[in-house]
This record gives C-alpha cells, sequence and structure tokens, in this order.
C-alpha cells in the first residue's frame, strides 16, 4: 500500500509541476545606442504566457 | 507599461518602456522588474542601455569644429580670461577628465613636455584634439598656453 501511494506522489508531481504560468520574454535586454538629450527612448518588449495557468502580472517596477 | 496583465496559456503581451533623457548625459541604464504568478520566475529584470549626448554631439566632428559658432558658449567662452587650472578646468575637462577617450592630466604628464606643447598648441591629428593657439584659429593666446603646459608638466 505504502508503495502504490509513493507510485501516485511520483505521477502526480509533473502534473502538479507543470500547472502553472510560464512568463517568457525573447528578449530582456535592449541596448538603444547613442541617443539624443531632446528625444524619449521607447522600447517594446514581448512576452508570452507558455504555460498552461493563466499568467498574471502584478506589477512592474523601475530602479 | 503592459498590453494586459492578464494572459491566457498561449496568449502574448507587450510591455513598453519609455525614458525620458531631458537632462541625461552619459551612459544611462533602466532597469524594469516585472512581478508576475509565475512561481519560477516570481520576477524577471528588463534592462535597456543608451549613451545620451547632446544633440550637438550626436555627429562626429572635425576637431576646430568645436571653436565654431554654435559650439563656442561652451568650448570657447567659459576660458575667456582664465589661465592654469581654471582655464583647464574650463576649457579642457569636458574631455580630459579620465573618463572619456582623452588622457587625464597624470597621464599626460608622462609625455615629454615638446610633445604636450605641440599638441595643445597644433592639435592631434586624426583625434578630436583641437590647436588651440591663436596661430591655429585657437582662442588660447602664449600666456595662456604656457600655464597649461606648466599646469600638465610642473618644473
Ligand atoms: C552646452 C554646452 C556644449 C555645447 C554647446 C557644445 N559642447 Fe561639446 N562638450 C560639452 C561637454 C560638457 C562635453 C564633455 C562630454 C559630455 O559631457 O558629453 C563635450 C564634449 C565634446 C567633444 C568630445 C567628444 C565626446 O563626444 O565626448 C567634442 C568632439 C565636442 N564636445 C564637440 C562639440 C561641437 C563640435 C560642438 C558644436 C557643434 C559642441 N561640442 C557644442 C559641452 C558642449
Ligand atoms: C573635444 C575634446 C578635447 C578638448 C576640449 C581638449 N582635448 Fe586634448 N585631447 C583630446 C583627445 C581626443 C586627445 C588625443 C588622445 C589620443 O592621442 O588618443 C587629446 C590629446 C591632448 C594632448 C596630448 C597628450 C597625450 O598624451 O596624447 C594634450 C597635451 C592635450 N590634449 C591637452 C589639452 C588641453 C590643455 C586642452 C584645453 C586647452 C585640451 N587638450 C582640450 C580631446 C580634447
Amino acid at each position: 500500500m505504502k508503495r502504490v501511494a509513493f507510485i501516485l506522489f511520483l505521477l502526480l508531481v509533473p502534473v502538479v509541476a507543470h500547472a502553472q504560468p510560464s512568463i517568457s520574454f525573447e528578449t530582456m535586454e535592449y541596448d538603444f545606442g547613442l541617443m539624443s538629450q531632446d528625444n524619449k527612448a521607447e522600447h517594446i518588449f514581448e512576452f508570452s504566457n507558455k504555460g498552461d495557468r493563466q499568467l498574471v502580472i502584478d506589477k512592474l517596477t523601475a530602479s | 507599461m503592459v498590453s494586459s496583465d492578464h494572459l491566457k496559456p498561449g496568449e502574448k503581451g507587450k510591455i513598453s518602456i519609455t525614458v525620458n533623457l531631458a537632462g541625461k548625459r552619459g551612459n544611462v541604464t533602466k532597469r524594469i522588474r516585472v512581478h508576475s504568478n509565475d512561481p519560477l520566475k516570481p520576477i524577471t529584470i528588463l534592462t535597456v542601455k543608451m549613451l545620451v549626448k547632446n544633440r550637438l554631439h550626436l555627429n562626429k566632428y572635425n576637431a576646430d569644429e568645436i571653436f565654431s559658432k554654435k559650439c563656442r558658449t561652451c568650448h570657447v567662452e567659459r576660458g575667456k580670461g582664465k589661465s592654469g587650472f581654471e582655464l583647464f578646468r574650463a576649457d579642457c575637462g569636458m574631455c580630459h577628465n579620465g573618463r572619456g577617450t582623452a588622457p587625464s592630466i597624470m597621464e599626460m604628464r608622462k609625455k615629454p613636455a615638446k610633445f604636450i606643447t605641440k599638441a595643445i598648441r597644433e592639435g592631434v591629428d586624426n583625434t578630436v584634439m583641437p590647436g588651440f593657439s591663436v596661430k591655429n584659429n585657437g582662442p588660447l593666446n602664449d600666456p595662456q598656453i604656457e600655464s597649461l603646459i606648466r599646469l600638465i608638466k610642473p618644473r
């Protein structure tokens, strides 16, 4: 019985571990090169949810 | 700014970052932390970087252009009537501060006086170092140049 429970446990772990959101960025760094002071630097980072649960972005903080 | 903060599996999103550059100078790096419910990556750090310059400094210039009208306010006027260290700070320090490509006073001190004199009077070919003597259409008279040589190579 103990052994069956253990096998069940092993089977469950990957399933549980898999059911989660997964944030994935194409790039995480961007170099604008040379910029003039009187411009604004604007860039768009693209990302996707590669997991199998809903991904929630809580907040963005700058530093 | 994030396009949508709830993404279904497979869905795509965008995060746009805007950095206002007014008043900024030199190497600028901004990091944005993206907090999410991904248990393996609760925080993703996005980085943008750039080298910010004054509008007048975006192009490559010939050395002596810094004496031209639109550049004088910073590169010539401030040194008027000054000599020695005051003059160096006004006219030379912006380039010879040890941070850019131009050598600092300590580094220049290692060179022979003759070489230093020639560099200040006539400039250095193929660099942005202009000739500062009046004879080379520069703004500095002989006593001023003498004071700079003395500063770099004290006797
Ligand atoms: C508002 C003041 C100001 C004006 C106007 C100005 N400069 Fe400069 N310049 C500086 C400062 C300060 C530096 C030091 C580098 C820096 O902080 O960007 C510098 C550095 C430079 C350098 C060194 C190379 C570099 O990019 O660091 C060159 C070449 C130069 N200036 C050329 C010019 C020319 C040519 C003009 C006119 C078209 C001009 N500057 C107008 C303030 C000025
Ligand atoms: C626009 C930037 C700029 C300004 C302003 C400037 N320099 Fe230079 N200077 C340079 C650069 C670049 C070099 C060449 C470095 C090299 O050889 O690569 C140089 C070279 C020199 C050298 C030769 C030293 C060596 O080790 O090669 C001397 C001496 C010198 N400068 C003195 C001065 C003095 C004095 C002033 C102010 C009157 C001044 N410079 C203003 C950029 C500048």
